[in-house]
């Protein structure tokens, strides 16, 4: 047998091994000031409660919704599929295992998003991905979708659409038979890619 | 961090070249190695040549490690590779296909190009051939579209499969491959020598 | 064997193309592919031939519905330069030769006949499992995913298993 072959394999068995190993502990860089300023002001984090109903009511298995209040709120009210972790546990390492899942989209959220970008910016440092927050939080989510408002007779065709959108939300999301206009079902979405800028929509 | 095109820090509208320059490397090495000759390749199944085990298995093995380092270093965005999406049955029953097809021709596509490329007129006869193959699944298409899309598993991975870890499925897989590679340079010597 | 002093030492080529498959998916995100640019040749004639029937049909319809033209792909792109690089690496070392090559015990005939029928069978297989060696098996491989795995073990055990029968064509 030749020697360089032995070599050669015994080479390839520990990295394997050395795989192992790195495996068990993962090297996750730390996220530096500057970038974490930059990514403050992008706001490229906010996703908006029409688009989280959308993706709840498609059954997008990519959404993981994480509450971040304190167990007595969350016991009260928490939206579809989402797990509580109280921001003052958020650095424990039960809580930073659930990161570690592929192809998930972590989206924070709070009453307001004072917690949710609280708990952003804390593990964004720590160098995690695919960290979002939940723009407005329970209150804007309440508003928007919960108990869509009416627009006002001047306002234009987009205005009206975003209403029927959020009257299908509602009722999906209330069991509540509210009056509908118009049987107009949600628009398809296609589950894609995200692009890196997103305008956010809606308001509140 | 990479991938470099899907996040933005290489223009997208560089895909092409590289695509090219890609293919480029890829053709020389496959020729280079010896996958330009059909009676190489299926020496493999006879034992009077083995490349096809060897080439094969160090590619897959080299970037497999490569890219769960890279994962694990964090240099690489798994979720943003491409992974292929599961349909059990048609794979299972393309392979079969392309199985005997490989027995037949000697050639796989990528083999065939480089074969045709340095004047292989069987190999361009072979690529031919898989010219009419596409057609002909295209045309019976909707009789095959129930047992193509059967069972789809998504994104699985072989590893959780088996409910090992990528790592350690790495480690055995690299043994397996190893004990291969031993076992075809045995298997070489002994078999009766055949002039190609 | 005096011509295999001219080809790499395969485990050389297998790191060299391991890494390329490494450096692909590092910069593009995908693997390898190489049945992939059939397709798009196959779609693209049978759009300029006969582009009604294209439309209609539930197979070529899927890669012409964008507007797109079907041949501007990253695997089309990525073939011709198969193509180049294999033409360089056999001018470098001399083995730029027309010829048919088949094993003493049979007729050129035969062996062109059996080539066309792999030809065929590949083609079919290839879009059946959606991928061939290179794109299913091997870069499949390369990401573990499953798909690869599965492929691998159907191309190679039906081609070992098969062997037997086909022997009198190669040896």
């Amino acid at each position: 047998m030749n020697k360089t072959y032995i070599i050669l394999a015994s080479v390839l068995v520990m990295l394997g091994v050395g795989l192992v190993f790195l495996e068990a502990n993962p090297n996750i860089k730390e996220v530096s000031p500057e970038k974490l300023l930059s990514e403050l002001n992008e706001n490229t984090r906010y996703t908006s409660t029409d688009e989280l109903a959308k993706r709840i009511i498609e059954g997008d298995p990519s959404v993981q919704l994480i509450d971040v209040r304190h167990k007595a709120e969350a016991e009260k009210f928490m939206l579809q599929g989402a797990i509580n972790i109280p921001l003052a546990d958020l650095l424990k390492e039960e809580s930073l295992a659930i990161f570690d899942q592929d192809g998930k989209d972590f989206i924070f959220y709070s009453n307001n998003d004072i917690l949710a970008n609280q708990a952003w910016t804390v593990t964004r440092r720590l160098g995690l991905m695919h960290l979002h927050v939940l723009k407005g939080g329970l209150n804007c989510w309440a508003e928007t979708i919960l108990l869509p408002k009416i627009p006002a007779p001047t306002e234009s065709q987009d205005a009206f659409d975003l209403y029927q959108a959020r009257l299908g939300a509602s009722q999906f999301f209330t069991g509540a038979s509210l009056e509908v206009k118009s049987s107009q079902p949600l628009e398809k979405v296609n589950l894609t890619r995200k692009a890196k800028t997103k305008k956010v929509e809606g308001g509140c | 961090m990479g991938p470099l095109i899907p996040l933005n820090i290489i223009d997208p509208s560089w895909n092409y070249v590289i695509a090219l320059v890609i293919g480029l490397f890829f053709g020389f090495i496959l020729e280079s190695s010896g996958f330009s000759s059909s009676r190489k390749m299926a020496g493999v199944f006879y034992g009077y040549d083995f490349i096809v085990l060897k080439v094969f298995f160090t590619a897959a093995i080299t970037s497999a490690v490569g890219l769960f380092y890279f994962k694990y270093l964090g240099w690489i965005d798994m979720s943003l590779i491409y992974i292929n999406p599961t349909f059990v049955t048609s794979t299972i029953v393309g392979g079969v296909i392309m199985g005997l097809g490989f027995v037949m021709g000697g050639y796989c596509p990528g083999t065939s190009y480089c074969s045709a490329a340095i004047g292989k007129l069987d190999a361009m006869i072979f690529s031919v051939g898989m010219l009419v193959g596409v057609f002909i699944f295209g045309e019976f298409y909707p009789l095959l579209e129930e047992m193509y899309m059967a069972i789809p598993l998504g994104d699985a991975m072989v590893y959780d499969a088996l409910g090992i870890s990528a790592g350690w499925f790495l480690v055995i897989l690299i043994v397996v491959a190893v004990g291969a590679f031993y076992v075809a340079s045995l298997v070489q010597e002994k078999v009766k020598e055949v002039d190609y | 064997m005096d011509r295999s002093k001219k080809y790499w030492n395969p485990y050389f080529g297998g790191m060299m193309l391991g890494l390329l498959l490494l450096l692909s998916m590092y910069i593009t995100g995908r693997g390898l592919g190489a049945s992939g640019a059939v397709k798009s040749t196959v779609v693209t004639a049978v759009d300029v031939v006969a582009p009604k029937h294209a439309e209609n049909s539930t197979f070529y319809s899927r890669f012409l519905s964008d507007g797109k033209n079907p041949l501007n792909e990253w695997l089309v792109f990525e073939a011709i330069g198969l193509i180049a690089g294999a033409f360089l690496s056999g001018a470098l070392a001399g083995r730029l030769k027309l010829k048919v090559e088949h094993s003493p015990k049979i007729t050129t005939k035969t062996r062109l006949i059996m080539a066309s029928l792999g030809g065929i069978a590949f083609g079919f297989g290839s879009q059946v499992a959606r991928g061939c060696t290179s794109g299913a098996a091997l870069s499949g491989m390369a990401t573990l995913a499953l798909a690869g795995f599965i492929a691998m073990m159907a191309i190679f055990g039906t081609a070992f298993a098969s062997a037997y029968f086909f022997r009198k064509f190669w040896i």
